[in-house]
């Protein structure tokens, strides 16, 4: 009887069940995420208020040309192909047709043009204006096709057009003199292309998007995704496992125990594209000798600061390239262990003697020099160690740490300090140019002022060539010198810590960034 | 008078401060993009000329645009400044519905155990640190027993219900009552013994009033009087945002944004926040000494 009860009960149900079912059998519409963001997002990626807190909604509002492949590759976006000329100065783009923007206009060329117009504006002072500023003009072909005429070549192009490039459209900013401040848009209703759109923003609190049923890369299954202003790493954490939070980068690598072995949350680990280093200043005699920057490599501990501070989720880094690049990354390069024997040994090669105190001497001048940090994350204790590390050698540090806008704007931009403790973030492609070629020292990102004429040519004949093989064969040079040269005194290269509660599904193993750019294909179980 | 010598310091003050607009301070910046940064938020001008022209748009009540997203001030104060009046006033109604009646008991009944243990649990509430309490509580009634929501002013995308708004409020009211309250415990005690001895309530007593009516005729109002200029003290600071509260369960409030601005060199936005707790300020002592005079009509200004 019972057994017979218990029959009609399942038929029952799996008749409701089969009911429910959409018809084409495809994944059910349901589920909703919720990922943290740090503060009040800005819905346009090209503001110069564009930060980490923004940066998670905009991958999710906008597509740029390329986005990053899960091969690690560019991959067409609102491109569906493109093509370089053979002096590497034109790339033409060719446009996915179709597409609409969340108002239901179409997108054409001339939104990108409108939307590069801005960046390339010295006068606009947009969020990467920077690295854009390589791009003379933008021109519009025909509807579909979108040119990009180059100062210089640059190969990898479509690898930066794939992070943080939105197109944003040319009608929503008909008659606005100032894009920053055109807050309707900034701040209150974006219209972008991506999966999904915006539908509530309570400022302070939380952005709520829905599924863009239209979107061209396919429908999402989610339906909605929101991101809830929550800045304190501890309160993530707590809502993590409460499951109010769907997903989380875990940034302070000692509250990943907290996390770890739960049975709701997967934790996972992706090599970032970014270096920590020590930038010795060449204008400043003390480094000038490579004797000295190698003896440096040799003088500190990296494992255990990994350890220490980082909770073992980093790698000793080798050079700039880190494995998150895949193929380009070159593992047979000079590599330095913790050895103080022949750290004193280099050292004394280079000229330098123990003074009575234990303090280098060379021509009566003292091995006395400054560390400069920002006083963010571990730093404090980062340069507190690397100064006892450097002591055990003989030589003297005196501990600089700084908020981070003095970091930036008092000792950064102006190259003044010895040695600067900081990182660097680049886009997915061994392209290090802006970071070591000597036209950056004194005014581009090559904080060291490092200025070596074998590494420039390197680096310039790496920004013509285009098919991967060279490219390979040449960043391979690459890094096989500056291991050995040291522009930069490597530390470690970055794991991004991932949470992800076990329900949500089809999140790509890339970065949780750039895993945003695939939210039409996450589903909830 | 005040306003203008609040505004001018922190002017010169915020202007002085190493460093500059977030904006300009990323590690990609460039040169060009800074000047043309700078440019646009009109920092190119020398100070004296900023400041001219913000006091003549600040005379209108318009503080210009945030050196970060660029939205209006007034609107983003406008935004959360409510927010922050509701957490700080739910507090504040808290600390002075059990802060005031707790020190009279405990001042009326010194050194009995109810006394120790008001004394007790004030001392804990005054030494206990903020961000611990909040984590503890969240993972208690949040995480644990899921009773309440851990962060935020409301249910993400529910329609506003009162009940929500108040289950959302609990645990931040709490912790941050836990903060003043101890303070008014402390001052209500100490201040209702200190009249208790005073001849004029011997003298009621003696005339045969009733103990009762002693305490709350006589005796308690005149211990209000230094409990309200502790209150006094107390307003502003619960308007100028909490700063640890708020951060640690999301609450949109005035304290958030002032540490952010601050960092981020905002000078705007440092600037309208300034102002707004300085008319606080003003506000506010404006009501204790009325406060004053009602609790001892001898007090009289004019």
């Amino acid at each position: 009887m019972r057994a017979r009860a218990m029959m009609a009960l399942l038929l029952g149900l799996a008749l409701v069940a089969g009911f429910l079912a959409p018809a084409s059998g495809g994944p059910a519409v349901g589920g909703s995420v919720v990922f943290p963001i740090v503060g009040d997002p800005t819905f346009n990626p090209w503001h110069p208020r564009h930060f980490i807190e923004s940066i998670p909604a905009t991958r999710v509002l906008f597509n740029g040309l390329t986005k990053p492949g899960k091969d690690r590759a560019p991959a067409p976006d609102l491109a569906e192909r493109w093509e370089v000329s053979s002096d590497g100065l034109t790339w033409t783009f060719f446009l996915r047709r179709g597409v609409k923007w969340h108002d239901g206009r179409d997108f054409t060329a001339d939104d990108v043009k409108f939307t590069y117009d801005i960046v390339i504006n010295p006068r606009m002072g947009a969020q990467q204006a920077g690295i854009y500023r390589i791009i003379k003009e933008v021109k519009v072909v025909n509807p579909t096709t979108v040119q990009f005429v180059l100062e210089a070549p640059v190969a990898s192009l479509a690898v930066v057009m794939a992070t943080n490039s939105g197109i944003i459209p040319r009608h929503a900013f008909a008659g606005v003199s100032d894009p920053w401040t055109h807050d309707a848009f900034n701040k209150r209703a974006p219209i972008g292309t991506g999966a999904f759109k915006i539908k509530e923003y309570v400022s302070g609190s939380y952005v709520t998007l829905e599924r863009n049923p239209n979107y061209f890369g396919g429908a999402p299954t989610i339906e909605t995704i929101t991101f809830k202003v929550l800045p304190d790493a501890n309160a993530q954490i707590a809502q993590l496992l409460s499951g109010d939070l769907t997903l989380a980068f875990i940034d302070n690598p000692a509250l990943v125990r907290a996390v770890q072995g739960r049975p709701t949350i997967e934790v996972s680990t992706v090599p970032e594209a970014t270096f920590y280093n020590v930038a010795p200043n060449f204008g400043n005699k003390l480094f000038q000798d490579r004797r000295v920057r190698q003896a440096i490599m040799h003088a500190w501990d990296r494992p255990a600061m990994i350890r220490g501070f980082l909770e073992g989720f980093a790698t000793v880094a080798s050079g700039p390239i880190s494995p998150a690049l895949g193929g380009y990354f070159n593992p047979n390069v000079k590599t330095y262990d913790f050895d103080r024997a022949r750290a004193r040994q280099l050292l004394a090669e280079a000229g330098w003697q123990p003074g009575p105190d234990g303090v280098l001497v060379k021509d009566g001048q003292r091995f006395r020099t400054t560390l400069t940090y920002p006083t963010i994350q571990y730093f404090d204790s980062l340069g507190a160690l690397i100064q006892q590390y450097l002591r055990a050698v003989g030589i003297e540090v005196v501990l600089d740490g700084v908020d981070f806008n003095q970091f930036v704007s008092q000792r950064l931009l102006p190259r003044r300090f010895d040695l600067l403790a900081g990182w660097w973030r680049y886009p997915a492609d061994p392209d290090m140019y802006p970071y070591m070629h000597s036209s950056n020292a004194e005014r581009g990102f090559n904080l060291p002022v490092y200025k070596n004429s074998q590494v420039d040519t390197i680096l310039e004949e790496g920004r013509k060539l285009t098919a991967v093989r060279d490219r390979k064969r040449v960043y391979d040079k690459l890094q096989e010198v500056v291991a050995e040269d040291l522009p930069y005194l490597y530390l470690w290269w970055p794991n991004e810590i991932r949470a992800i509660n076990r329900r949500l599904k089809g999140v790509p193993a890339l970065g949780l960034r750039d895993a945003l750019q695939y939210t039409h294909e996450w589903r909830m179980e | 008078m005040v306003l203008f010598v609040v505004s001018t310091l922190t002017f010169v003050m915020v202007n002085l401060a190493p460093g500059g607009p977030a904006i300009m301070m990323t590690m990609e910046m460039t040169p060009e993009q800074q000047d043309a940064l700078r440019r646009q938020l009109g920092l190119d001008q020398p100070m004296a000329v900023r400041f001219v022209k913000w006091t003549a748009s600040a005379m209108r009540a318009d503080f210009g645009r945030s050196f970060s997203d660029r939205r209006r001030v007034n609107e983003v104060i406008a935004e959360r400044l409510p927010n922050t009046l509701l957490l700080g006033g739910t507090a504040l109604a808290l600390s002075i519905l059990i802060g005031v009646p707790a020190g009279i008991i405990s001042a009326t009944r010194r050194y009995s155990v109810t006394d120790h243990t008001v004394t007790f649990a004030s001392f804990i509430g005054l030494s206990i640190p903020v961000f611990w309490l909040a984590i503890i509580l969240i993972l208690v009634f949040a995480v644990r027993l899921d009773w309440l929501p851990a962060s935020g002013m409301a249910t993400i995308g529910a329609p506003y219900s009162l009940t929500d708004r108040l289950a959302h409020l609990m645990m931040p009211a709490v912790v941050l009552a836990t903060a003043t309250l101890p303070n008014l415990v402390r001052f209500m005690r100490s201040a209702l013994i200190e009249e208790i001895g005073q001849d004029y309530v011997r003298t009621a007593r003696a005339k045969g009033l009733m103990p009762r009516r002693v305490l709350s005729h006589h005796a308690v109002r005149n211990a209000l009087i230094p409990v309200v200029t502790v209150l006094g003290v107390l307003i502003p600071r619960l308007v100028g945002g909490a700063v640890i509260t708020e951060t640690i369960f999301g609450w949109p409030g005035m304290g958030q944004l002032a540490v952010a601005s601050a960092t981020g060199r905002d000078y705007p936005m440092v600037m309208a926040l300034t102002v707004v707790v300085a008319i606080v300020v003003i506000i506010t002592n404006l009501i204790v000494d009325l406060a004053y005079s009602w609790l001892d009509p001898r007090i009289t200004y004019g």
